[in-house]
């Protein structure tokens, strides 16, 4: 291995800029910046588009992708997301290329080159997600780069989709290219395109596509960049506004993160996969906060493992991207400027910096513990009562219930992808002054969607049998997460389809609520094999559509197969379920302080359950009517906390008895040593 | 000038008495340099009194296993309202999950 990762997490730190841009940033008259930054921002929101319109996958018409434009030096400017992750993986790769490449004469940088990268260990999430960039010179001068980004949908791994939880180490992820060029005088390279769609050949023409549609919006924005402001304006009118958008970035995020409280805050959070296997993990994080300056110590974190589930370290930093950049920063700049302000601190051989040799492929189910702690630790250094507490929230379910499949369709094409349907249907966490989102999300992609489910199943060999509310699967509390989902997919057309999925949460859940809110409930896999239901629909007999029905009821007349949630790929034929569903996000605040009303509309739309409303929010009321006995509520909420009293005991107290408490040795293979999660041998990795 | 400064939703600052206090009830919980749970009453739950099994005795029940997890409730012992709660494996080490920096906040009368 020839990449320095410790270089990698450095090059996330902005360059100095030099004497020229701070002279070109000066030289800006008045409204400059405000109306060229924003003839940026609509140029990048166009590629965007441009983006959306010329690719295939699921995750190109989910919207779950990035556009960023870079410094020469290769600082993230600005970007349009999408996905906001893929915009801090870009800047490693790219500064690779500018500081190894450049100046090497058999690779050089040239007007019309074309770099292509998707190997985590040269700073990316994992290898589904590739990025390409473009130089845009002017009269022979490197005056930015612009990218694009999105995750693919097979990557020729040992599973199909491109995400194989099976994985044991790197080399059964598929394709893996560190930074190369595959395009010259603005044409993609034939030799380039033939070696890809050898690596893909499940599913070749949706690679190819997807590939020129990454081409073609980085050319559209690398042409308007330089159309509309470059010429326009002139190259030092350039050099300033891109200078003046960084220090936009980076001001406006430390004047916020100033105004917070100062002092040290801890989050631990735990997980119940490493992919091939369940077992216990825990991401251990310390945030020490004092004026603008932040650093994030993850020391105390489980250790590496011979599992799919490990991240490269620049994959861990990236994704506090996902909270940072919409939730406290989301009105400033997308760029490196707000990084410039957070150190990170990433033990190695910790499952966030494993050895180059392990599989990272499932990195982003690793980092949802990273969305998750980060919130938390954010929301308790910025809760503030002479604010309105905009920001202030509990975690979102920050499940990524992602279902990968491959066939060939009813069309006789080869087609793999990983569904985004699930996917953007996360519950939002309760906040501070309201209730989460329901189905709202993809917490990895905010301003993304699901595609149109009547195009999916023209395209691909399957129906979805329903989609609904999970009721019950928010995290209840004063303020309650936003719901999940619940869907089935029904195999149709084709004698066969395989799937996997990649969700853990089955044992436990991994985020944790904020101010006594509790998390949501786990979401384990379903599968409904071998059953009478395409007979039942020839009759019109009744079809069951809901999940808890099935699994209740087993109103089918066949196998009920409920599993971990991370099922690896197996074939399900045609008419099998193959049965999934979304998380709700984690509750705010105490939930006997929830209003009664607004339990009852949950009820009424199926949101939440009577049980719910007795056992957890304390309520008397009418369950036909649905009419609340305030005073009687008010009475049994009293009762209650009494109860909790009488039945709680001192903290010194309960310790003792704790302690000597500790969880089943068989679920503590990959956890390192109990409690401190230490790393006790070496990783063996066949 | 403000005497209290504000954490968490039921948790303040005595800026005077650099004490944890209850925003519902004003009960002093613990000294300001500590870990405030330390001043709570705490309740160990079953995992399934929160979240109801969808199904009995399965391996995955659609509810936390409490092999695997616990739930700790942190009230305030003056009104029983919960501070805080942690879902932890048994007998893992209880979070000290805010630790501010007392004397900036008394000196600069609550501000940061």
């Amino acid at each position: 291995m020839t990449v320095n990762r410790d270089q990698l997490i450095d090059w996330l730190d902005l360059e100095e800029p030099t004497d020229e841009e701070l002279a070109c940033m000066d030289d800006l008259g008045h409204g400059d910046y405000e109306i060229y930054s924003e003839r940026l921002r609509l140029i990048l929101d166009e590629g965007v588009d441009v983006f959306v319109r010329s690719g295939v996958s699921q995750f190109i018409a989910a919207r779950d992708l990035a556009v960023a434009i870079y410094t020469p030096q290769g600082d993230l400017i600005d970007s349009a997301a999408g996905a906001y992750l893929h915009v801090v993986t870009g800047i490693p790769p790219l500064k690779y290329v500018i500081n190894n490449f450049a100046d090497d004469e058999t690779v050089g940088v040239e007007p019309g080159d074309v770099f292509y990268a998707n190997d985590a260990l040269y700073g990316g999430i994992h290898n589904p997600d590739q990025i390409a960039f473009m130089p845009i010179f002017h009269e022979g001068e490197i005056m930015a780069w612009v990218s694009a980004a999105v995750h693919t949908t097979e990557t020729g791994a040992i599973e199909p989709g491109g995400m194989p939880i099976s994985a044991r180490t790197r080399h059964d992820e598929g394709m893996k290219l560190s930074p190369i060029k595959i395009g010259e005088d603005y044409q993609l390279k034939t030799d380039m395109l033939e070696m890809q769609k050898n690596f893909i050949s499940r599913a070749p023409r949706m690679h190819e596509i997807d590939l020129r549609a990454r081409l073609t919006t980085c050319d559209r924005v690398r042409r308007r960049v330089k159309d509309l402001i470059i010429e326009k304006q002139g190259p030092d009118f350039f050099k300033g506004l891109i200078r003046r958008n960084i220090e936009e970035s980076r001001t406006g995020a430390k004047e916020r993160v100033d105004s917070w409280n100062d002092g040290t805050f801890r989050t631990v959070h735990f997980a119940d996969s490493v992919g091939y296997e369940d077992g216990l993990w825990r991401l251990n994080a310390t945030m020490e906060k004092e004026g603008p300056e932040i650093s994030i110590d993850y020391t105390g974190t489980s250790p590496e493992n011979d599992g799919s589930f490990n991240s490269q370290p620049v994959a861990s930093i990236a994704h506090t991207a996902n909270y940072l950049f919409s939730v406290p920063f989301h009105d400033l700049p997308k760029s490196n400027g707000t990084y410039d302000l957070i150190d990170f601190e990433i033990p190695k051989g910790s499952i966030l910096y494993p050895d180059a040799e392990a599989s990272t492929v499932q990195a982003v189910m690793v980092n949802q513990v990273v969305m998750d702690s980060t919130t938390t630790l954010f929301s308790r250094s910025m809760y503030d009562d002479e604010t309105e507490n905009e920001h202030v929230t509990a975690p979102m379910a920050n499940t990524g219930a992602g279902y990968a499949f491959g066939a060939v369709s009813q069309h006789g094409e080869p087609v793999a992808d990983l569904m985004s349907h699930a996917l953007n249907t996360d519950g939002t966490g309760g906040q501070a002054r309201r209730d989460g989102e329901d189905e709202a999300i993809f917490p990895w992609c905010p301003f993304g969607h699901a595609s149109n489910m009547e195009f999916v199943e023209n395209e691909y060999p399957f129906t979805h049998q329903y989609f609904r509310h999970g009721t019950d699967s928010c995290g209840h509390g004063k303020h309650r997460g936003g719901i999940g989902m619940q869907m089935a997919y029904m195999q149709h057309h084709v004698p066969a389809v395989e799937w996997l999925s990649i969700c853990h949460n089955s044992k436990l859940v991994t985020g944790q609520g904020l101010f006594g809110g509790y998390p949501p409930r786990t979401i384990p896999g379903l599968t409904v094999t071998d059953s009478d239901l395409k007979e039942r629909m020839a009759n019109g007999e009744y079809v069951p559509d809901d999940m808890i029905e099935l699994l209740q009821e087993q109103p089918l007349d066949a196998d009920y197969n409920v599993t971990s949630h991370v099922r690896e790929s197996q074939p399900y034929e045609n008419g099998d379920l193959f049965i999934g569903h979304s998380g709700g996000g984690c509750g705010y605040g105490d939930a006997l302080e929830r209003d009664p009303e607004a339990v009852m509309e949950d009820i009424e739309a199926d949101r939440v359950s009577h049980w719910a409303a007795e056992n957890i929010y304390e309520i008397e009321y009418d369950e036909e009517s649905l009419t609340v006995d305030e005073e009687a509520t008010e009475k049994r909420r009293e009762r209650y906390r009494e109860q909790r009293l009488e039945e709680a005991v001192p903290f010194e107290e309960f310790q003792d008895d704790w302690e000597q408490k500790k969880p089943p040795e068989e679920i503590l293979e990959h956890y390192g040593s109990w409690p401190e999660a230490e790393k006790e041998g070496p990783v063996l990795r066949m | 000038m403000s005497t209290t400064k504000r954490i968490t939703e039921y948790l303040e600052i005595d800026l005077e008495d650099r004490t944890w206090t209850c925003t519902e009830c004003a009960e002093t919980i613990a000294p300001a340099d500590e870990n405030y749970k330390r001043g709570c009453v705490v309740r160990e739950r079953h995992p399934h009194e929160v979240h109801r099994p969808l199904i009995e005795d399965a391996e995955y029940s659609f509810a936390p296993d409490p092999d695997w997890v616990r739930i700790v409730e942190f009230y305030c012992p003056g009104c029983g309202t919960m501070i805080e709660n942690e879902y932890l494996p048994p007998g893992h080490p209880i979070t000290h999950d805010t630790e501010l920096d007392v004397d900036a906040l008394v000196e600069n009368g609550g501000s940061r």
